[in-house]
């Protein structure tokens, strides 16, 4: 696979390399001032400029999004399984987070990684005929299970709300209520480097490599003793507790929750900010929703010096399907495999 | 009262499902000629249904001419999105080819609501709309005419293939990627041509599907309704994705009439066919027609 194709000059000596959680020294301390940042982002000191509430927001979805495409990625592009069904598992995390907190009165500390494990719960229990799936039948039997959990969604009103969508309570802890945008950044920026750091420490075990094995070569992996449907199993499960745990959080931030944002499009695009950020790549999921969230923001940013005519609606959504072609035909380990080829060159 | 509403059900079924067939033998041709899953190719069906509308009602054509354009303008078109989206991508794992495909979809479907606008608009009557009477039961002339068109369509699709000599050379390399060419066939000539084919028969079942049934041109696709079909069938043989086809018009059929007379849950019929397919795979995982070739896919 392109994704995992490394620029010529990056040789590596031995196995430990091969299972380093940072690739070089300069990747570590990239990411801690990305951490970093991000923690004094919504600090308000006086004197000092502070960030507007809607980068704010848009730095939570971002969040929240880009820890469901990390959980896509770990089964597209570490796996190599299609699923057009992250977006149903997204939305099931969200509600089921939302009904937890507001109708069983579970604190939402814990109602979170609770939809978390509802959900890998219900990926496994799904999975139980996609197991025995190879490629194109998997890929069709997730377009089925989306379609039939975005159907369940509009007729659980109980569950849902219907149309007018459910109430999720904000985010607390020991009685501190942690609402506005600017604290929930910091529980957001948690589970992010959590989960990231997981999945990143994911491929570094004898796990995370069998289900590299599994995805470059099938029978080989089988020939070796890795058990296929155990691994595409553990694969799902994995893959939608990370979308539980990001449709809760975005359940907590937004207050309240539709069934309108979990349809099939939002499901193609998991796939789009798994592909464009860089498929096989932890960082380039992240980038990935960066992305495909950051790029309406942008496009409403120039519109709004450029009067747009009705049919700019569905520019948007133009640019995205032809993003993705051009991706997979041109470069299809994203922007990830792009920026290492760029770095590469520049160490020369 | 009941039986005869169930009969009719069933007679509507089995017209749906025929058409879902014929649309559903484009995926075959794609997916023999190609290995290439075209998920996309659900959205090229109101590609078509929309050039035919637009060359009637605004240039006042007749509908035969407008058809014949709007054929003629559908093999262009696949051809030219094979030649650009697909050729590039050198036997690329099936995964890059749907999701390749899905953003090519998102793009049209976005392309021509962008156009056409979202609402939907009324193709104008081409056939007489009075019930036709048969065997007892009610038909619309419609429907009756599209039943015809889908048998004529299976009929002209199983002579080609299995008589013309242009067929079988599209059926060799498709069967064997070394034997075929040995024996003569082009394989470029049978990609092009597959697409060609399937572009040809998309265009006649959309319009079929859309002017015949007198149902407003939608622009949200029947495309996701095809997969049951194509998958129940098994990836690669035509029989079976007719047989397909027609098994899910009829659940669809049965679906609606008992969720009409005894469970009331409401749209039902339009998930029914997706937890058959479910349950298929669940029993049958590389369904039911597959060939030994794509079980090991």
């Amino acid at each position: 696979m392109e994704g995992t194709v490394r620029p010529a000059d990056d040789v590596r000596t031995g196995y430990r390399s091969g299972s380093v959680l940072f690739a070089t020294r300069r990747t570590r301390i990239a990411c801690l001032i990305g951490v970093a940042a991000l923690c004094i982002l919504p600090l308000q000191i006086d004197g000092l400029p502070s960030v507007s509430s809607t980068w704010l927001a848009l730095i939570i979805q971002i969040g929240c999004y880009g820890i469901a495409a990390l959980g896509l990625n770990i089964l597209v592009g570490f796996t190599g399984q299609v699923s057009f069904s992250q977006a149903a598992f997204f939305g099931f995390g969200a509600f089921t987070s939302a009904y937890l907190s507001g109708k069983l009165g579970v604190p939402v500390v814990i109602s979170i990684p609770l939809a978390g494990a509802a959900t890998a719960l219900l990926g496994v229990m799904i999975c139980m005929p996609a197991r025995r799936l190879k490629a194109l039948y998997l890929a069709i039997a997730t377009l089925a299970v989306q379609i039939i959990l975005q159907d369940f969604f509009s007729r659980a009103g109980w569950f849902t709300g219907g149309a007018a969508g459910v109430k999720a309570l904000p985010f607390s802890l020991y009685g501190i209520e942690l609402s506005g945008d600017r604290h929930y950044l910091y529980v957001v920026l948690f589970f992010l480097v959590v989960m990231s750091v997981f999945a990143a420490n994911l491929m570094r075990t004898r796990d995370g490599r069998a289900l590299v094995a599994m995805r470059d070569h099938h029978q080989s992996a089988e020939t070796i003793g890795i058990n296929l449907a155990y691994y595409r199993t553990l694969a799902f499960a994995i893959s939608s507790f990370y979308a539980g745990i990001g449709g809760a959080l975005l359940a907590h931030h937004a207050s309240v929750v539709s069934i309108a944002a979990f349809d099939l499009l939002a499901s193609i695009n998991f796939l789009a900010m798994v592909i464009i950020g860089g498929l096989a790549s932890v960082s380039g999921s992240l980038i990935g929703a960066v992305f495909i969230l950051g790029l309406p923001e942008l496009a409403q940013a120039i519109a709004k010096s450029v009067t747009f005519t009705a049919g700019g609606a569905y520019l948007k959504e133009m640019a995205l399907g032809l993003a993705i072609m051009l991706f997979l035909v041109f470069e299809p380990g994203g922007i990830a495999a792009r920026w290492r080829k760029i770095t590469a060159q520049w160490n020369r | 009262m009941n039986s005869s509403h169930l009969i009719q059900l069933i007679a509507g079924g089995l017209i749906v499902g025929a058409l879902y067939g014929v649309i559903a033998i484009c995926f075959v041709l794609l997916y023999k000629g190609n290995r290439a899953a075209n998920v996309g190719h659900g959205e090229i069906v109101p590609i078509g249904t929309w050039a035919c509308w637009w060359l009637v009602t605004s240039f006042n054509l007749p509908f035969w001419i407008g058809f014949i354009v709007c054929l003629g303008f559908m093999v262009l078109l696949s051809v030219t999105m094979q030649k650009m989206a697909l050729r590039p991508v050198p036997g690329p794992p099936v995964m890059f080819v749907v999701v390749a495909t899905m953003g090519l979809t998102l793009f049209f479907q976005a392309l021509l609501k962008g156009i056409f606008g979202a609402s939907t608009k009324p193709f104008p009557p081409v056939f007489a709309m009075q019930p036709v009477n048969l065997f007892g039961l009610e038909f619309e002339m419609s429907s009756l005419a599209s039943f015809m068109c889908s048998i004529v369509a299976l009929a002209g699709l199983a002579y080609f293939f299995k008589v013309t000599k242009l067929g079988l050379a599209m059926r060799a390399p498709a069967s064997d990627r070394q034997a075929g060419p040995l024996s003569g066939a082009s394989v470029r000539q049978a990609f092009a041509l597959s697409w060609a084919v399937a572009a040809i028969v998309s265009a006649l079942s959309a319009v079929v599907s859309e002017v015949i049934s007198r149902v407003p041109v939608a622009v949200e696709p029947a495309g996701v309704m095809l997969f049951p079909p194509f998958i129940a069938g098994g990836l690669e043989s035509i029989s079976g994705v007719v047989l397909g086809g027609v098994v899910i018009g009829l659940l669809e059929s049965l679906a609606r009439f008992s969720n009409a007379e005894y469970l009331g849950v409401g749209e039902l019929m339009s998930v029914a066919p997706f937890y058959a397919l479910l349950l298929i795979l669940l029993i049958k995982p590389f369904s039911l027609f597959a060939s030994v070739d794509s079980k090991r896919g």
